[in-house]
């Protein structure tokens, strides 16, 4: 398809003519291919440059050993691959994923939907919660963690001296293995939620209120009207939130490199970050495009499944 | 309905609870951005030293206000180039009839699967091949278009009706006039939307501008924060958080202003 | 299960009453219409009944118990929307199921009432259907349904039929009628549409300005409206409202031109009187003055309606003869000869003139209804 709208030495824009005119009036199979090329080239000119040859670049890189400078030396085949599940280290970053991926996903959906389903209900001054609700679209990655880096920071942070208050053990948030898990898991619920809570927020406004009244009259308790009428009408909504959270979770990388920068005994080891350490650190450039296209094809299946879904999905 | 009259004080009990956690880390990052760090290294939260000198010491001893300025011209341009390049995209896939349009579409679809974070070894190559490293030119130029963008302008495209265009073409108008002065303003909406999401997306860099900026003359304030974060101030709690409020308001600010609008556009964009 | 509804007031904001003392007797089995005009509170006051929307003032009573304070699922009601508040996820069936799933009824109760109730409304071939899959007037059986499956004697209407085409509506009127015979049901039925309140009802409330206009059978608001809201409100072609003043010691004059005599004398005062298209007639070309000009004229095929000009510039609407030719600009004879009504400035009804004798009118006769 290149080849039809790229004749490359043409002006963009031709004369337009008479003749042409009336060719355009009385065809209604008008070919526009030098306004697709003139409005389309930019596009799948940056595409092509930064997205679709580096995918290739990167499979290609994949199967090769490089050199310090990420050119291919050695043509390995699958070597990278076979490497990488075999080994224990990746593994533990695979299951590091997994684990930051099913928590950040959970608990951004639960407590999204709870600030939605509590601010979607008239009442005075509701508005004040809607706008608080949602400030956290506001914070960048980098604030994001540091107010949190502060909170979890030993002695001198919010939970420590609770603790202390409370004559609770001290824990070394960050430096624990499992505690930072669990703080960079909250870390990033927190700066997900504005976001969750105005995408549910505005799909429970969709829900018509006569649903409600009709449930209510034929006997419906609140959590039976919650369970039944609001889930599932907004369950489209709530698939796509948990796609876009859960593909958001994967790419994580800017909360874990000022939190924990993978650590302690790479406990928060995620997928991309472990691209970063092996490519950029390691200048393992070869193992990293591996781990690339592995963590591609994991987000791709994701994208494709949210895809489907919404394809499929019936409009009410 | 009746029975909720009788539980309003619970649920403003429990909005309040939900509205202190939302906005804890707020308010500690400012309220520890107006002690002196040896209070805070102390522990002393409820000092009662309060001033703006942590705010004064960032503007002096560091570069934040230079990384604020690095970040809003990057994403002012970002957005001002997916503005454009999206809007003639999604304009040639709804209103332009040329050979191989849908498999083109699909393919441009198909990279929204692909994560940025998995190709940054080739773009890293490239990009220091054409030399652009270390410039404002480098957090741009690869984000001049988004799939995204022009999936999501050819959904808004595609609710003008037809007529409009009839009547464009028996007027005698051309594709850029009609791109112009009806498909622009239709969907203004949506263009506000793409806006102020391409803006924040870029405005959120932090992977890339790590890989791809080295100085302070050039780095944005996600990297800048880390920078500041990561060097010898790394005790200095109280200038830290003072950097990082002033980070966070303008976007704040920004947010709220543009609420409404982002609101509608991120539910359209969730619906269609 | 009869209704009382004692003095009923809904104010959404302090000293700001959309609803004012609304008392009305519904009888066990009786079709029960509120008519009146967008924004009259009629809505609002079948969700007071439904125990949607709380109820600021007075008593509500449901089969003779209180009911004002009652959740809505304590009332022993169901009601069907506008909208028809179909849950779009779930199948007909499951639509109608719902309400005996939420009160936990046992599996076999459930599908031997659902499947009545699918089969009372003819939509046997449908149940599995999603009801996006179904046309306007099967959603509104399904709905139908459903208030039939939970098996309570009381339906709230609101509005049941507006959203469905013409021919339908009327077709679907007399369906309901017949199921609402068939259950003995107690309908509440609410809508804006006055030959629906006529057609379908036992008794019908007219409501207009927050307030109760009138309650009465179809034929008593037709023949004795109480005042110039209501008289103008029912039938089609409208009454026409000519305001009149005392002329003779037992003659009103009507907008300057018609004279109406009157069986006794009347206090001098202004008055309106009401008079129905079909009682005014055409008397032929020549045989007296002229008195109205014709403004417009529509053919109806079986009657021609007019819309003519008084002398004065008072506009005037008739019903003529389908065999007769008018214009645009024709000069007209117009005589009463039927029933005229007689409001005073306030709009209240005080009598009925037909042929020169008195009859009372329906602030006098039926308001207690």
């Amino acid at each position: 398809m290149q080849q039809e709208i790229t004749p490359a030495s043409k002006p963009s824009l031709k004369p337009k003519t008479l003749n042409q005119a009336n060719a355009k009036g009385f065809n209604l199979h008008v070919n526009d291919k030098w306004y697709a090329l003139a409005f389309l080239g930019p596009s799948v000119l940056i595409l092509g440059v930064f997205v679709f040859y580096p995918m290739l670049r990167t499979l290609y890189l994949s199967l090769f050993l490089t050199n310090n400078v990420g050119r291919p030396t050695v043509f390995i085949g699958l070597k990278n691959y076979v490497n990488l599940l075999t080994s224990s280290a990746y593994q533990a970053s695979l299951q590091a994923t997994a684990v930051y991926v099913i928590g950040v996903v959970a608990f951004t959906l639960i407590l999204g939907l709870l600030l939605a389903q509590m601010a979607v209900r008239k009442l005075a001054g509701i508005q004040w919660f809607r706008t608080i609700f949602s400030a956290t679209m506001g914070v960048s990655v980098s604030v994001a963690a540091i107010f949190w880096l502060f909170i979890f920071s030993p002695s001198i942070g919010l939970f420590d001296q609770i603790g202390t208050l409370l004559h609770l053990p001290l824990v070394q948030w960050l430096t624990t293995p499992g505690p930072a898990m669990i703080a960079v898991i909250i870390s990033t619920v927190w700066m997900n939620l504005g976001f969750t809570f105005l995408i549910l927020f505005g799909a429970l406004q969709m829900v018509p209120q006569p649903l409600y009244e009709a449930a209510a009259i034929e006997g419906a308790s609140p959590s039976y009207q919650f369970f039944h009428v609001t889930l599932p009408m907004i369950s489209p909504t709530l698939f796509f939130t948990s796609t876009v959270t859960l593909i958001g979770a994967f790419k994580s990388f800017g909360l874990i490199d000022l939190m924990t920068a993978g650590g302690p005994n790479n406990a928060t080891n995620l997928m991309v970050y472990q691209v970063y350490r092996d490519a950029f650190l390691n200048g393992n450039y070869g193992l990293a495009s591996a781990e690339s296209v592995i963590l591609a094809v994991i987000i791709a299946l994701f994208t494709l499944l949210q895809f489907k879904f919404l394809e499929k999905r019936v409009t009410y | 309905m009746i029975q909720t009259k009788t539980r309003k004080p619970l649920r403003y009990l429990v909005l309040i609870l939900l509205a202190i956690i939302i906005l804890g880390p707020f308010i500690l990052g400012f309220w520890t951005s107006l002690l002196p760090t040896a209070d805070i290294a102390k522990g002393a939260l409820w000092s009662t030293h309060i001033s703006f000198a942590n705010y004064a010491e960032a503007v002096k001893q560091t570069a934040i206000l230079r990384y604020l300025l690095n970040s809003f011209v990057i994403s002012t341009l970002t957005m001002a180039a997916q503005l454009l390049f999206c809007s003639l995209g999604a304009y040639a896939f709804v209103f332009l009839k040329f050979k191989g349009r849908d498999l083109l579409f699909y393919l441009i679809l198909a990279t929204m699967m692909l994560p940025f974070e998995a190709e940054v070894i080739p773009n890293f190559a490239t990009v220091r091949q054409l030399n652009l490293l270390n410039h404002y030119a480098v957090m741009v130029i690869p984000f001049l278009t988004s799939a995204f963008g022009i999936f999501m302008l050819r959904q808004a495209f595609r609710q003008i009706p037809p007529e409009l265009k009839e009547a464009a073409d028996v007027e005698g108008l051309n594709h850029w006039q009609f791109y112009w002065r009806v498909t622009l303003p239709y969907a203004r909406i949506s263009l506000f939307t793409l806006a102020a999401y391409s803006f924040l997306e870029s405005w959120n860099q932090y992977l890339w501008p790590m890989l791809t900026t080295f100085s302070d003359k050039f780095r944005p304030v996600q990297d800048g924060l880390r920078q500041l974060q990561s060097q010898e101030t790394f005790n200095n709690w109280g200038m830290i958080q003072a950097s990082a409020v002033i980070v966070v308001v303008p976007t704040l600010i920004v947010l709220f202003v543009g609420q409404h609008y982002f609101k509608n556009g991120l539910n359209e964009g969730a619906t269609k | 299960m009869s209704i009382e509804l004692k003095a009923l007031g809904k104010e959404y904001t302090a000293g700001n009453w959309v609803l004012e003392d609304v008392s009305a007797h519904i009888e066990s089995g009786e079709f029960f219409a509120i008519v009146g005009p967008s924004g009259c509170g009629k809505s609002t006051l079948l969700r007071m009944i439904a125990g949607l929307i709380p109820i600021s003032a007075g008593e509500l009573q449901i089969d003779d118990q209180v009911a004002t304070n009652l959740p809505p699922k304590d009332r022993k009601l169901t009601m069907v929307f506008q909208s028809y508040a179909l849950f779009p996820f779930l199948s007909v069936t499951d639509n109608v199921a719902f309400g005996l799933k939420a009160r936990k009824f046992p599996a076999d109760e459930i599908k031997k009432r659902v499947d009545k109730a699918i089969d009372l409304v003819n939509l046997n071939e449908f149940k599995d259907r999603k009801p996006r899959d179904l046309s306007g007037g099967q959603r509104q059986r399904v709905a139908l349904a459903r208030a039939i499956a939970s098996d309570v004697k009381i339906c709230l209407m609101d509005e049941p039929l507006s959203n469905l085409d013409a021919q339908l509506r009327i077709k679907m009127r007399t369906e309901l009628r017949n199921l609402q015979r068939e259950l003995g049901l107690t309908v509440i039925y609410v809508t804006h549409d006055q030959v629906e309140a006529m057609t379908m009802a036992d008794h019908i409330m007219v409501l207009h300005n927050h307030e109760i206009q009138q309650i009465g059978t179809p034929l008593d608001i037709y023949n004795q409206p109480a005042n110039t809201f209501v008289a103008s409100f029912f039938g089609t072609p409208r009454m026409n409202l000519l305001p009149a003043r005392v002329e003779a010691d037992r003659e009103l004059l009507l907008a300057n031109t018609l004279k109406l005599s009157v069986p006794e004398p009347l206090p001098v005062a202004d008055y309106v009187v009401g008079i129905r298209p079909n009682a005014l007639r055409l008397l032929p070309q020549g045989a007296g003055e002229p008195n109205a000009q014709v403004k417009t004229v529509e053919y109806l095929g079986s009657e021609i309606i007019l819309e003519a000009e008084l002398a004065d510039g008072t506009p005037l609407e008739l019903v003529a003869a389908a065999k007769d030719q008018y214009n645009v600009g024709d000069w007209l004879n117009v005589a009463i000869a039927g029933q005229a009504y007689v409001f005073d400035h306030d709009g209240q009804a005080q009598f009925m003139v037909e042929g020169g004798t008195r009859h009372a009118t329906g602030n006098h006769a039926s308001v207690q209804a």
